[in-house]
């Protein structure tokens, strides 16, 4: 199938997923009693008195079709509704709070998918002997920390022990400042790419060292996942006739593992990693709360503890747009990496 | 040797296990041991010399002083907005002048204030009498709902709101003639009689703040204009629609710099400040969820005052550098509620009859019982273990400091005998023979609540088997609507046969907490059930009486009616707490104050 009718058919069906998924969310919601939602615009006793009135301004009463479907016309017109979590429009939060989580999955990717592919790839090759183990091993801690547990403990030692060596946040008080100011100039709110574009190398240190504790901790997880994933991939991979041909013919160890075993074991890592960068950029609840690093992940839990509901759907819908066009991405690859893919599902 | 290796593998996975299990309660750091090396070792730097900057949770509502109603969004308009007057030091009841230098009573219901001159918006426009004119004027046109401007159109228009069913009830012509000037005076016509004490007390607080009109009007606010019906368009607006929500222009010490929502607001000085300069260059909150990293925050330098739960006091005893600041009485206290009308459909009530598997709907309109449960409970035991000695626990709702305040009020102790005395009277003896079972709930995650929750279904099953209460959490805004907007009548109210829940004071005079808690459509005693003519009388009575010796008198005996009709179960009046680097000097607490860092208008830092 042509790669442009291809890219449309997937596109349009977007349409029908994102429909699906706002009117489950919306559906649930709905479980919820006027006064329930009604909690997120007034809290106070002394703001009791006047729960009605704000119901009924709100039009939290109003029939589910009509609740959403005034709803569905808003977002036509290009309005997500208004986050009270962050008292700014959805759309603008995300925005907002994108950019922190974006700066903390391009940094942790391609850091995990490196250490994942290679520790996976010697693993494989060294099967059963110590470095296999040990990555075994390293594999199972790393899985089975709490990210809640590790991101405690490297804050109590690199900020705490060493008296502020890296810092929560995302940037001290004074490159906060700087940044907020002329001359620097905010192009995408990612800190170090905007201090590179800006040529400001104290900004770009300062967020750096902000971003060392909570790359650490969500990358460790996902490191194992991806390694041993490599591994199994690997030793499938190192198993086949072709690679028995290519010892046969004398090649060099090092390119038969670096060029034949390791593409084709890559195919399922390439999978996975569109997924986990999906998942990343979706936010890392924790590791955003923890470090205080407000990204979209932090945004969208305060938002569903506090049922601010066009908040929810907001980020619903922004998680649905990622995921179906990392899928996309994902396919298409798979078709670059395997040649006996075709776009469509057909294997030659 | 593949099987040996793997037994290694297995041995050292388990070791490094073992040894993370050792790892994790060190890093706790809440015994006795750490807090040793941390008293020894901790040495706090002085970092941001000139500036003040705290960690605490939450977030900024809004920055519009007529929308805000909690105390994160009070704070802050408190350091760029100014009031006419203030209260004097750690005084509750005493005033001086902030931008008006004087003030007359007219009458028993007309008030004026001379205005200040020379005084400055922090963008050079002088304050003017039209200012403070618009600003409360504004304030009612807007009345969003759910909001604090009740308390100026109570006395002002003679009603809570603006609106009734929908529609605006009140004319342009009303609010312009509550609100007049005249020369170099500000006067304030009342549509009732209301205590000027409490008028004054109103006006020191952030919806008493004078912004600027020409800013306003030029940045698409409304245009002070109360003739034809222009203005509705601006009552009532959603909080976004409004340019103050997130920009402010007061004559405060300090002019807003930035907001990042969630994330840090930052104020910085104003050069056109008129009163005694201030210290701080820049006042910076961040808001930080997790206790861990404002600690460190704390004892890095990073920050001057950090929020600190009650739960993990103990983390910073003894530090040397820091400077704990306890037992601060605040405007706020909790009770657990009787409900003397369930609705009878409520599944929480069991049977609904009084047969041992249930209680009936007005199972606590009867005194004995009420008198029982309040017998029942441990109150010792809950300030020691749910509020760890931080708090006061109370007789009635009217707390320290307010004139009317008795210390040696009546109250409930734990007492099993009389307990049990009273629930044997209770509904001519039925309640004992026949015994009862309901649910009670908790807000989830309310530790001091759930706690309290515990103690009184633990101690009532000891006092007789057949008192069976179970205990549920539910979630915050659930148990909300289930007291507030549950189709609460007069005659019936919601369906939790008790909650729990407190009240924080919007002004320092104990008719702001005994009405809530007492009168008739008081608003926790409506949704209970409580409140009768008698007593709204003494309550309405005591309101317009002048301050003296007379009204606390008549306070002291609301207090023990309270007592004796036992609505509920008084708790606790909570002791704050702050905690700042030994740099900051200057702190005095004041529970009007909103937030946490204090006066800082008056507050310094220094290493000496």
């Amino acid at each position: 199938m042509e790669l442009r009718a291809y890219i449309i058919r997937r596109l349009l069906l977007l349409i029908p997923v994102l429909f699906g998924v706002t009117l489950f969310i919306f559906g649930i919601t709905m479980f919820f009693t006027p006064g329930q939602r009604a909690t997120l615009y007034v809290s106070a006793p002394q703001q009791m008195r006047d729960l009605p009135a704000v119901i009924e301004q709100y039009g939290l009463d109003r029939p589910f079709i009509m609740q959403y479907g005034t709803w569905i016309g808003q977002v036509f017109r290009g309005n997500l509704g208004w986050s009270t979590v962050v008292s700014m429009p959805v759309a603008n939060a995300i925005l907002h709070y994108l950019p922190a989580t974006l700066e903390l999955a391009l940094l942790a990717t391609p850091l995990i998918i490196m250490i994942g592919i290679f520790f996976g790839t010697r693993a494989a090759s060294h099967k059963d002997k110590p470095l296999d183990h040990g990555t075994r091993v390293v594999a199972i801690l790393g899985w089975s920390l709490p990210t809640f547990w590790l991101g405690l403990l490297l804050m109590m030692v690199f900020y705490g022990y060493f008296r502020g060596l890296f810092p929560p946040g995302r940037l001290s008080i004074p490159y906060e400042v700087a940044v907020n100011s002329a001359p620097f100039i905010r192009y995408t709110r990612i800190n170090t790419l905007d201090a590179i574009l800006n040529l400001n190398g104290p900004v770009l240190v300062d967020a750096l060292r902000h971003l060392v504790m909570p790359v650490i901790t969500i990358s460790t997880v996902n490191v194992a996942f991806i390694m041993r994933l490599m591994r199994s991939s690997m030793l499938e991979s190192l198993g086949k006739g072709y690679i028995l041909t290519a010892r046969a013919k004398g090649l060099d160890e090092r390119i038969v593992i670096g060029k034949h075993a390791r593409r084709n074991a890559l195919i399922p890592v390439i999978t996975v990693s569109g997924y986990l960068f999906a998942a990343l950029a979706g936010g890392a609840v924790i590791t955003e709360t923890i470090f205080s690093f407000k990204g979209i992940g932090w945004w969208a839990s305060q938002s569903a503890l506090r049922l601010d509901i066009p908040s929810v759907l907001g980020f619903a819908l922004f998680m649905a747009i990622l995921f179906v066009l990392v899928n996309l991405v994902v396919d298409i690859l798979y078709t670059r990496v395997d040649p006996r893919v075709r776009l469509g599902g057909a294997v030659q | 040797m593949s099987k040996r290796f793997s037994k290694m593998a297995l041995l050292v996975v388990v070791g490094l296990l073992c040894l993370a299990l050792v790892a994790f309660p060190a890093c706790t750091s809440t015994g006795e041991q750490q807090e040793e090396e941390e008293e020894e070792e901790i040495s706090i730097p002085l970092k941001n010399p000139t500036d003040f900057v705290q960690q605490t949770i939450g977030d900024v509502d809004s920055l519009d002083y007529s929308w805000a109603y909690d105390t994160a969004s009070g704070e802050q308009i408190d350091y760029i907005y100014e009031t006419l007057l203030k209260f004097d030091g750690e005084s509750t009841t005493t005033f001086v002048p902030v931008l008006a230098t004087e003030w007359e009573e007219l009458s028993s219901t007309s008030i004026r204030f001379k205005i200040r001159t020379g005084v400055k918006f922090q963008n050079g426009n002088d304050m003017t009498p039209s200012d403070v004119e618009y600003s409360f004027e504004r304030a009612m046109v807007l009345d969003r709902g759910g909001g604090p401007t009740w308390m100026l159109q109570l006395p002002l228009l003679g009603r809570y709101r603006t609106r009734a069913g929908g529609a605006i009830v009140v004319t342009g012509e009303e609010i312009d003639n509550a609100v007049e000037v005249d020369g170099d005076w500000v006067v304030f016509n009342f549509a009732i009689e209301y205590p000027m004490l409490q008028w004054l007390q109103i006006l020191t607080q952030s919806w008493g703040s004078v912004v600027d009109k020409e800013w306003c009007v030029a940045n698409g606010e409304w245009d002070g204009d109360l003739t034809g019906d222009g203005w509705k368009a601006f009552n009532n607006p959603q909080k976004q629609d409004r340019y103050l929500y997130n920009h402010a222009m007061g004559t405060g010490p300090w002019e807003l710099d930035q907001w990042e929502a969630g994330e840090y607001i930052r104020l910085v000085k104003s050069d056109n400040y008129w009163g005694t300069p201030v210290f701080f260059e820049r006042v910076v909150t961040q808001f930080v969820d997790e206790w861990t990293s404002r600690k460190l925050a704390l004892l890095n330098g990073d920050c001057d005052l950090a929020y600190v739960p009650r739960n993990y006091i103990g983390e910073l005893a003894g530090i040397e550098d820091l400077n704990a600041i306890k037992d601060l009485p605040e405007l706020a206290v909790d009770e657990l509620f009787f409900n003397f009308s369930i609705d009878p459909t409520s599944d929480l009530i069991g049977s609904g009859q009084l047969d041992g598997n249930g209680i009936p709907p007005d199972f606590f309109s009867d005194v004995d019982v009420r008198k029982g449960f309040c017998y029942a409970f441990d109150y010792d035991t809950f300030l020691a273990d749910a509020l760890q000695g931080e708090g006061e626990m109370m007789g009635n709702p009217i707390v320290a400091p307010l004139a009317g305040y008795d210390p040696n009020a009546s109250k409930y102790t734990l007492d099993f005998a009389k307990a049990e005395e009273h629930f044997k009277a209770a509904w001519g003896g039925q309640v004992w023979e026949k015994g009862f079972k309901f649910t009670m709930v908790y807000n989830s995650g309310n530790v001091p609540r759930k706690t309290a929750c515990d103690i009184l279904s633990e101690n009532l099953f000891q006092i007789n088997e057949k008192f069976l209460v179970a205990v549920q959490p539910l979630q915050w805004p659930v148990i909300l609507d289930e007291i507030f907007y549950y189709a609460a009548t007069d005659d019936v109210k919601g369906p939790l046969p008790l909650f729990q829940i407190g009240w924080i004071a919007d002004y320092p005079d104990a008719d702001n907490f005994v009405t809530p808690f007492m009168a008739i459509y008081g608003d926790f005693a409506y949704y209970q059930g409580y409140g009768y003519q008698s007593l709204e009388d003494k309550i309405e009575a005591a309101r317009y009486m002048a301050p003296g010796a007379a009204r606390d008198a008549a306070y002291k005996e609301i207090g023990e009616i309270f007592y004796d009709d036992a609505p509920g179960i008084m708790l606790a009046q909570p002791l704050g707490r702050r905690f700042f680097t030994k740099y900051v000097k200057g702190f005095y607490f004041n529970p009007t104050i909103p937030g946490n860092p204090g006066p800082l208008d008056v507050m310094s830092k220094s290493a000496s």
